[in-house]
């Protein structure tokens, strides 16, 4: 009688706590590095998740410079203040850049510079490779035709150190 | 960065009513679109900046709604939407990231620094725009037409010369600029279409069952009338156009003259092409050789990914043709003629007389009087009377000519069979 009465209370409390539950859309706990901004924009992850490993490449400049691994939105706040007043803001300017080759890297910076000679100045100079890992955020899953993909940086992660420069491309 | 060569002065010329909005790019704004009092778009385009990132550097023009909506339909290049500019110069302005305003340098559109400006070559995608529909709904480019106006000034210069005239335009491609050309990629085109209207000149002159012609040699200069053009006109375009015209000029008292109808045939060589079944049809009318100038034509079009607008007037009698090819179209057409599968069968005669015979294998080689080269294989049933054929005695020759096109292969096999011969006797 006891299994019984046990059994049929497991029954209501799975029917009613789990499979009745709606249907949560995906909720990730750990915080991002600029949450409360990201937060701000609207943000929609589908198509975003974390990722086992991930060999990326990113347009960086060579030494230590600050900009490396910072999104654009922090690299120029200014931009971010400007569009955030005429309502054009996106939520992908906290992400960092990356690519999924060294060539497609290479290719779309060289693209740019066909335009602005001078914007390897603001872009990057050279092509750095590292791994992205689960614990370094969300990644987007597929790349765009230039096989180009964001990534939100979880809080406390620290890409630099992680990448090494693979190619010299302008300047 | 780089000195500016210019005039500076304190007071910026243009009036900013509004800044629409973000052209280029998504990375790092680099061309965007503000608007003055009348409407007008004034572009500012960063170009630079100090090693220390602290000043970057930006020029200003002025231009149209037009040539504004040319640039973002992908009509017209970055460096020609520069050199469009309604005035003639740009005003540089050096400004630090406090929004200072450290310089202001006026300077002509040819001063701009090489480093200043785009590739001949860059043109806008879609997908590289940011606030593309703000920027076009702002000046209401989607109602804007665009009318070629260069084709108009070819057709008075085609009317004051007295000149039918061929105008060709490369909108784009590698090494199209504002006014200027690759050498290599003009030269090749141009040598390209030469070739192709040579052939198909040769074919309307001769027929298509006519064998290799060297216009090079002095008994062929009678054939020069129909198949030279010259070129007498070129830059028309923002991007780069040049005009030809057949070197003799006969005015049309009875009907068409010989280089409308070479033109017709031309336009609907290229018109035809555009669909396999209409291909099919076309492959016929043309000799092996056109043929394979037009894929030669059409693979230089491929290589260097080109854009092009071929129009020809005749200003006697207004009448016009029209058809443009790009490298896409010129890919599908190449494609489609490696893959036809067609057999065809004719007969002609020629006179001329053999230069060659070998009574074991029945080959010959056999010159007519017009200087026309044949190769192949006497009937079998021909063979025995081979030894009799003489290198002096003019023969007309019956030919049975088999063109096989097999799908896959890239050229047609052309087979010269000779089915009789006769010692012409005048």
């Amino acid at each position: 009688m006891a299994n019984r009465f046990l059994f049929f209370s497991s029954s209501v409390f799975a029917l009613f706590f789990v499979a009745l539950q709606p249907r949560q859309e995906y909720v990730y706990f750990m915080p991002l590095k600029y949450q409360k901004e990201i937060e701000q924009l609207n943000p929609d992850f589908t198509g975003f998740s974390e990722v086992e490993e991930r060999t990326s490449y990113r347009w960086v400049f060579e030494g230590n410079d600050p900009r490396n691994f910072l999104p654009i939105y922090k690299i120029d706040e200014k931009r971010y203040k400007r569009e955030v007043e005429k309502g054009k803001a996106n939520f992908r300017g906290w992400a960092l850049s990356f690519y999924q080759s060294e060539e497609d890297a290479k290719k779309e910076l060289l693209y740019w510079v066909k335009d602005k000679p001078e914007k390897f100045k603001k872009l990057g100079t050279h092509i750095s490779k590292g791994n992205i890992i689960k614990e370094d955020g969300l990644c987007e899953e597929s790349c765009d035709e230039r096989g180009h993909f964001d990534h939100f940086e979880n809080i406390n992660v620290e890409l630099y150190g992680r990448f090494e420069i693979v190619q010299k491309v302008a300047g | 960065m780089n000195n500016i060569p210019g005039i500076e002065i304190i007071q910026f010329p243009f009036n900013l009513l509004t800044e629409v909005g973000t052209l280029l790019s998504n990375h790092y704004p680099t061309t965007i679109i503000f608007s003055d009092q009348e409407a007008n778009p004034i572009i500012k385009e960063w170009v630079d900046t100090t090693d220390d990132n602290k000043v970057d550097r930006f020029f200003f023009y002025k231009t149209s709604k037009l040539n504004l909506k040319k640039f973002i339909d992908g009509e017209i290049s970055h460096i020609d939407l520069i050199n469009s500019s309604k005035s003639q110069y740009v005003v540089f302005q050096d400004i630090t990231i406090d929004d200072d305003i450290v310089k202001i340098t006026i300077s002509s559109l040819s001063e701009i620094p090489l480093n200043y400006k785009p590739s001949n070559d860059f043109f806008f995608h879609s997908k590289d725009g940011v606030d593309v529909e703000d920027i076009k709904k702002y000046f209401d480019l989607d109602n804007l037409e665009i009318n070629d106006n260069f084709l108009y000034e070819v057709r008075k210069i085609a009317e004051y010369n007295k000149s039918e005239t061929i105008y060709i335009h490369l909108k784009r491609g590698k090494g199209v600029g504002a006014g200027n050309i690759n050498t290599e990629v003009f030269g090749k085109t141009l040598l390209n279409f030469d070739n192709l209207y040579k052939n198909l000149a040769l074919d309307h002159v001769l027929g298509i069952t006519r064998g290799d012609i060297s216009l090079d040699a002095k008994k062929n200069a009678d054939y020069l009338q129909f198949t030279e053009t010259s070129l007498y006109g070129e830059r028309i375009a923002a991007s780069y156009g040049f005009l030809l015209r057949p070197i003799t000029t006969q005015f049309d008292l009875f009907g068409a003259t010989q280089s409308e109808k070479i033109a017709e045939i031309a336009f609907n060589l290229i018109s035809k092409s555009q669909t396999v079944e209409s291909l099919k049809e076309e492959y016929l009318l043309h000799s092996g050789f056109t043929l394979e100038s037009f894929k030669q034509f059409l693979e230089g079009i491929q290589r260097f990914e080109m854009k092009l607008d071929l129009n020809w007037f005749n200003p006697i009698n207004k009448k016009e043709f029209y058809e443009d090819l790009d490298y896409i179209k010129a890919n599908r057409i190449i494609f489609d003629i490696d893959n036809l599968a067609i057999t065809d069968e004719n007969e002609f005669t020629e006179k001329g007389k053999f230069r060659a015979v070998n009574c074991d294998t029945r080959h010959y080689h056999f010159t007519s009087l017009g200087e026309q080269q044949y190769t192949g294989y006497f009937d079998k049933p021909l063979k025995d009377g081979l030894v009799l054929i003489t290198f002096l005695d003019i023969y007309e020759v019956k030919v049975s000519r088999r063109t096989i096109k097999e799908a896959g292969k890239k050229e047609a096999r052309v087979v010269d069979t000779i089915i009789a011969y006769y010692i012409d006797k005048v």
